[in-house]
């Protein structure tokens, strides 16, 4: 990386770091640090909510998405606005009105402490294990493409963060968060612009999506229906709207969030700005992916873009073998790059004959360019031992480094940290949360003043920093990362979900029934992740339904006095 | 259910947002069949 580039990212991090600090108010209070007085603006709110949710492994792993499979994994976003609209009517309005700190305090207020303290702890447990994964993904990546070592980024990413959190609570968080988001979208567009400029001459943006188009990348619906695989149009309006309404409706880096305005309404406007930007954003991100797909007909691409392990494979018992593979990778590229300007060319002069047979070529030769590169991860995974290997998350950050202008390259991998920090702060901030008001002040010091629990909350957020650092280190061993973060959530998020639908759906439900209803949903969620092949996705679903039925067939069969549903 | 109180100025926040919601997944249907 260029010395400018590397100025622009300490820049930003010393800059991002002061930012947070100076923007806590009242934060000696724990309602000020926590919540920031509850007068935050939408509008702030609204895009620190999406700021938490575009994690780096956005940047990384979306745009590789886009350069590999084109932009089907789009469909999973489709349930997005429903969710919001159901929760803008339903758990929005309860939580705010309730006057609480974390969602799952409403839990005790409607059923009992047990069910409270479980909520929370699985929250803790299952977000500072993700939380890990959030920080690994870009670290890894940027790792290699920045010659650091992993352990040293997980450092540099998480450590800053961790320090403006602990000091300046939820309002360092979302104001940090705002900027970050600007940043992020900048970066996007700015490398949009510069993959449209450094296209051939002759070719532009219509162009571009006519190659993506006929290789199947601008696909964004399909309507089979199979539960075993993830990007369908059914997944992303079922399955996925089940997650979205658990992930925005119950997990405290989310509900805190909203909890931070002013009134109702202003909560439910934050939470509509995702409604709709969340699609456009998305589709945003995974286009860089696509037009990443178009330069590199053009470009000589690397066979595969992790250089570590193309270096190694060079020197490693089976250099021959992959060398062998290189040559045909690069004559199928030569005639996919000829069948594209001939395509082109066609198009400009009105053949169709002509187009549609180019049309034909690029995309046996993109298909044949697929298997010579699924050949030589099966090769990598084989010489290496490293059995989930995959190099799609390092597309994006190796044209970066080797094809961005020097500047833009700085800004971008300054956007890539930045998507990386509004998650961990927002998480770290939830995680101390939780911590403090579900734990500490319910079971511990119940009547410490706030000055004692404010120590302990910012102990709690540098302890969760440390602690998602050490799993970061250790996650990056796992592969297919944005899929490994999901699943951490998918084995809860589903039950948890079903547990405030008894909560604020069912007057009948009782603690008990919830309780049990909540160990059912979890160990169904276990047996379907064990013995099935249904994608991680349907696990929500599962995990809701069965939480629903089970409960109220509890507090059915032993009813217990019901306590009222609060109204607030 | 019990009622959460629905703000009553808040149903013309919702039909926005589904008209969007419908103009953007046709948006993208017609780009993917334009372009198929």
């Amino acid at each position: 990386m260029h010395p400018v580039d590397w100025a622009i990212l300490v820049v930003y991090l010393v800059w991002i770091v002061w930012d947070g600090l100076r923007r806590t108010k009242h934060g000696d209070k724990l309602e000020g640090y926590f919540l920031g007085g509850r007068s935050l603006p939408w509008w702030a709110v609204g895009l620190s909510v999406m700021a938490t949710q575009l994690s780096a492994i956005t940047m990384i792993g979306t745009t590789g998405q886009g350069y590999t499979d084109g932009m089907r994994f789009l469909q999973f976003y489709y349930a997005l606005p429903l969710a919001m609209i159901v929760l803008s009517v339903t758990l929005v309005p309860f939580f705010h009105r309730a006057r609480i700190y974390t969602a799952y305090e409403y839990l005790e207020q409607r059923f009992d402490a047990k069910t409270r303290a479980f909520t929370s702890l699985l929250f803790l447990l299952s977000r500072s294990m993700s939380l890990g994964v959030v920080i690994s993904a870009p670290a890894v990546v940027l790792a290699v493409v920045m010659g650091t070592s992993v352990t040293s980024t997980v450092l540099l990413i998480a450590l800053p963060t961790a320090v403006y959190t602990m000091f300046g609570g939820v309002q360092a968080v979302t104001w940090t968060d705002v900027k970050q988001m600007v940043l992020i979208v900048v970066g996007l567009v700015a490398a949009v612009v510069v993959l449209v400029q450094a296209l051939p001459d002759g070719i532009g943006l219509g162009a571009a999506l006519s190659f993506a188009g006929a290789t199947g990348r601008l696909q964004t619906f399909d309507f089979s229906f199979d539960l075993t695989n993830q990007y369908t149009f059914w997944s992303g309006t079922i399955a996925a709207f089940f997650l979205f309404c658990s992930y925005f409706g119950t997990d405290q880096s989310q509900v805190q969030r909203y909890l931070t305005t002013a009134t109702v309404a202003e909560a439910r406007e934050s939470l509509l700005m995702s409604a709709y930007w969340k699609i456009p954003l998305q589709a945003l991100v995974l286009l860089v992916g696509v037009l990443l797909f178009v330069f590199y007909i053009f470009t000589p691409a690397p066979m595969l873009f992790n250089q570590a392990h193309d270096r190694e494979m060079r020197d490693g018992p089976n250099a021959k073998e992959y060398l062998a593979l290189e040559d045909r990778f690069e004559g199928a590229s030569a005639s996919r790059a000829a069948a594209a300007t001939v395509m082109s060319r066609a198009a400009t002069g009105r053949d169709a004959f002509q187009e549609n047979a180019a049309l034909e070529a690029l995309r046996a030769r993109d298909g044949e360019i697929k298997g010579i590169r699924d050949e030589a991860r099966a090769l990598v995974r084989k010489t290496t031992g490293d059995a989930s290997f995959s190099d799609v998350n390092y597309v994006f950050p190796t044209f970066i480094v080797t094809h961005m202008p020097i500047g833009i390259a700085g800004l971008l991998i300054a956007a890539i940290f930045a998507a990386a920090m509004s998650t961990i702060s927002g998480e770290l901030a939830a995680l101390s949360t939780a911590t403090v008001i579900d734990f500490y002040r319910r079971f511990w010091n119940p009547l410490g003043d706030d000055a004692s629990a404010l120590r302990v909350s910012r102990l709690a957020t540098g302890f969760w920093g440390l602690f998602a650092s050490a799993i970061a280190v250790w996650a990056a061993e796992l592969g297919s990362l944005i899929e490994v973060v999901n699943r951490f959530g998918s084995f809860f998020y589903g039950s948890i979900l079903g547990v405030f639908i008894l909560a604020v759906g069912s007057t009948r439900a009782t603690p008990n029934g919830a309780f049990v209803g909540l160990l059912a949903g979890m160990g169904s969620v276990a047996w379907a992740a064990s013995y099935t092949n249904v994608a991680f996705l349907w696990h929500n679903v599962i995990g809701a339904v069965v939480v629903v039925v089970v409960g109220l067939a509890v507090s059915v069969v032993a009813p217990a006095s019901p306590k009222t549903v609060r109204s607030a | 259910m019990s009622s959460p109180d629905i703000d009553k100025g808040a149903g013309g926040s919702y039909a926005r947002v589904l008209l969007v919601w419908v103009a953007v997944l046709a948006a993208l249907y017609a780009l993917q069949e334009y372009y198929r």
